[in-house]
């Protein structure tokens, strides 16, 4: 399948810096597809192969993240466990779930309440309006709190 | 009298793409603040974190990768040097460069540090960047006949 062209819209709210994703993702193709495509947009782009690198990494705080996009089905720590950790240490970095297991989505419904959820295989431009989107209304809302 | 009209550049036969390196490094906060510094530095990078993982980029996306930087010691099947002989018979045309922290006195990696191609952890991330982009460059221009950019 053709990958979508990359569109560039500049970002309100972030200022100095570009917003950035962590996508975590263990198959490599699709983490390193999905990332580039990404990064054309005009993001910033950290990857993590599962649950445990992305906490590593979170817990580094050493890099300034606006969004988690995480894969459900991973080895060890899968992203079930890691929304769960991101809700009790990090609670107001948003996350977004993703699978290719229909019943996954119900779990994810279940387990993150009022988180929204991609079904796999992504709809590259569906992510992207959706990171937009959520990046822009989370800064949106430091600046009115 | 109008000047002439300016003549449009010649479209390159190969047109010139980014230098990309393929990281293999299983630490993350190594291998991100190792790609973060080499895409600072003008170039694309596809992050591997195991052997496996670099096998599975370099068969699907083999044709645009001017170099490799690997990680000797990584969990998995394929360690450095078993990437780097898979490399060397799959792809003998891209430059493998290995980096450990503790490399052990292997002949192979003696060679690979008397040729320039093997950095000791810690390694300064400037010079990491400097030898993966005059490789990256070379081999591009072997491959394109024409400078990357």
């Amino acid at each position: 399948m053709a990958e979508p062209k990359p569109i560039r819209i500049p970002f309100r709210g972030i200022k100095g810096r570009k917003p950035t994703i962590l996508v975590v993702e263990d198959e490599v193709l699709l983490r390193v597809a999905l990332a580039e495509y990404l990064r054309d947009c005009g993001f910033k782009v950290y990857e993590a192969s599962n649950g445990a690198d992305a906490i590593s990494l979170l817990k580094s705080r050493k890099y300034m993240i606006d969004l988690v996009l995480s894969d459900v089905d991973m080895p060890d720590v899968d992203g079930f466990t890691l929304a769960q950790w991101i809700h009790k240490y990090r609670p107001d970095l948003p996350i977004q779930l993703a699978s290719g297991d229909r019943k996954k989505s119900d779990n994810a419904k279940t387990l993150c309440e009022n988180e929204p959820f991609f079904a796999k295989p992504y709809d590259l431009q569906k992510v992207v309006a959706f990171v937009r989107n959520a990046i822009e209304a989370r800064a949106k809302k430091k600046r009115s709190a | 009298m109008s000047s002439p009209e300016p003549s449009e550049p010649p479209v390159p036969e190969h047109p010139a793409r980014p230098n990309t390196i393929l990281v293999v490094e299983d630490e993350i906060l190594i291998r991100l603040a190792l790609a973060d510094h080499l895409r600072d530095a003008g170039l694309t990078v596809y992050e591997a974190v195991n052997g496996a993982e670099a096998v599975d980029l370099l068969t699907h996306h083999g044709n645009e990768i001017d170099a490799i930087f690997s990680d000797i010691m990584m969990p998995g099947p394929i360690d450095g040097l078993a990437l780097l002989a898979w490399a060397a018979q799959h792809y003998p045309a891209v430059p493998v460069i290995l980096t450990s922290g503790a490399p052990g006195q292997s002949q192979t990696i003696s060679a690979l540090n008397n040729a320039g191609l093997f950095f000791l952890k810690p390694y300064d991330m400037d010079n990491v960047a400097k030898l993966l982009t005059a490789k990256a460059k070379a081999r591009a221009q072997d491959r394109d006949g024409v400078p990357s950019t």
